[in-house]
């Protein structure tokens, strides 16, 4: 298994490939818009597993569940990020939710760098120091807070990079596994990082597989009705049917 | 000679002889209607004459729009639509895996609903309904089928009396305003383009 140092290094590489420095909070979900390859397909899945990725030559896919929280989603994806490119041997891969649980050492080494991606060691070590202005093991349940909605990670996803850095002990962040949303909410932030998307979100398509349907219909490929069974096969009703009634475009 | 291949040769002709003149659907014409809550109009002027084939239900069944399971579980549980599957190695299925799946050279691709529709039609001797003319209107000509779009169904209506001009205007702007295909920018527009077309 690759070290720590390594996998911090490789995430901070792919953020500058993505066009992004090596220390702000990103937007994963933006992001990933900037590589050509890349579908990401929002589904819900079984509890158990968090996200799947597969490779198709140059095609890369991304399963993530929808079911899971907001900052969850975002540690899936730089998690699958990491199998897509720097994973050889592989078509397709299934990924579970629990951080904690025994892992194979490449799954290991896909949270690790998740972790990274989203926080790089430098990035998160300066907001401990400088932003909250504490030590190692002086973080208290509202640095924790501020530091998971600074880089936009789950409670399960920060407190396991805590303790893996040795910012907390595993009994200290132990503690911190409940009341989630109170303890943001009590420092004025909103739920959204910590609830996933509503019902009738659940389902969808974004990136490669969009634009190549888009492409088949410009160029007469397909019919107008197999470009519409190709949307609808990606979830995409909006695209085919316009937005819902309630919901009108603006201009502002 | 053997009575059970003429009683199975029987019940294929009775099969084929009860589905002609049935409308085959495609997702194009069928989901105009849908999302205009205006189902109705096909019942008033197609009762027990309406069938999905399979691939359109499946379509249409989608989590994101999850309204049209609903509206069309319900109507099939009230017999005002049928739904049609169609079996490996029949005589639609091949022409439904000619145009869904492999096209002859210089053909392009289309949906499977489109091409289902179509190869029960030709089968069944029924009718097309389809309002995608560009890619549909072709085999309803190489196969001589009637091919009727979503336009034509506001204009039987029309001349049936369940709706008024206005009316069908406003179902006309609806079913644009959810990116579905009509032959005109307004009903009014479309029907004085019939009445031209008949002078």
């Amino acid at each position: 298994m690759k070290e720590k140092i390594e996998l911090n290094a490789d995430a901070i590489n792919l953020r500058k490939e993505f066009g992004e420095d090596a220390s702000s909070p990103i937007d994963i979900f933006s992001l990933i818009h900037n590589n050509d390859d890349l579908t990401i397909v929002f589904y819900p899945m079984s509890d158990r597993v968090s996200g799947i990725c597969i490779r198709d030559g140059k095609n890369k896919i991304i399963g993530v569940n929808s079911t899971s929280t907001y900052g969850r989603q975002r540690f899936t994806i730089a998690h699958e990020l990491y199998h897509l490119y720097f994973h050889e041997d592989f078509e397709s891969i299934v990924c579970f939710t629990d951080l904690e649980m025994s892992k194979s050492p490449r799954e290991k080494e896909a949270d690790m760098f998740a972790s990274y991606f989203l926080a790089p060691y430098e990035a998160l070590s300066y907001f401990v120091r400088r932003q909250l202005e504490k030590e190692k093991q002086g973080l208290d349940m509202e640095d924790v807070v501020r530091i998971e909605q600074h880089f936009g990670m789950s409670r399960q996803a920060i407190l396991w990079r805590l303790v893996n850095d040795g910012y907390l002990s595993y009994k200290k962040a132990d503690t911190m596994k409940i009341g989630i949303v109170s303890s943001a909410r009590r420092l004025g932030y909103d739920n959204t990082l910590y609830t996933p998307t509503p019902e009738d979100r659940q389902y969808a398509t974004f990136g490669k597989y969009i634009r190549l349907a888009e492409e088949l219909k410009d160029k007469e490929l397909v019919s107008t009705g197999k470009y519409e069974e190709l949307l609808l096969d990606g979830f995409r009703a909006d695209i085919v049917y316009g937005f819902d009634t309630e919901e009108e475009e603006r201009y502002d | 000679m053997a009575l059970g291949p003429i009683l199975f040769t029987g019940l294929i002709q009775k099969r084929k002889k009860d589905m002609t003149n049935k409308l085959f659907f495609d997702a194009d014409c069928l989901s105009a209607f849908l999302w205009v809550s205006r189902e109705d109009i096909l019942f008033d002027l197609y009762p027990e004459k309406i069938v999905l084939p399979k691939q359109v239900y499946d379509e249409l069944c989608h989590p994101s729009i999850p309204h049209f399971k609903r509206k069309m579980d319900q109507f099939t549980q009230e017999h005002k639509l049928s739904i049609k599957e169609i079996l490996l190695d029949t005589e639609e299925y091949h022409l439904y895996y000619e145009l869904a799946f492999s096209p002859s050279k210089g053909e392009i691709i289309i949906g499977r609903g489109e091409a289902a529709a179509i190869a029960l039609a030709r089968t069944y001797n029924g009718i097309i309904a389809s309002s995608n003319f560009r890619d549909v209107a072709k085999y309803a000509r190489k196969y001589n089928l009637e091919h009727i779009g979503a336009g034509d169904i506001l204009v039987a209506a029309f001349k049936a009396g369940y709706i008024d001009e206005v009316e069908g205007n406003k179902i006309w702007h609806k079913m644009l305003a959810k990116r579905r295909v009509l032959p005109r920018p307004t009903f009014t527009e479309y029907l004085r383009m019939l009445n031209n077309n008949t002078l």
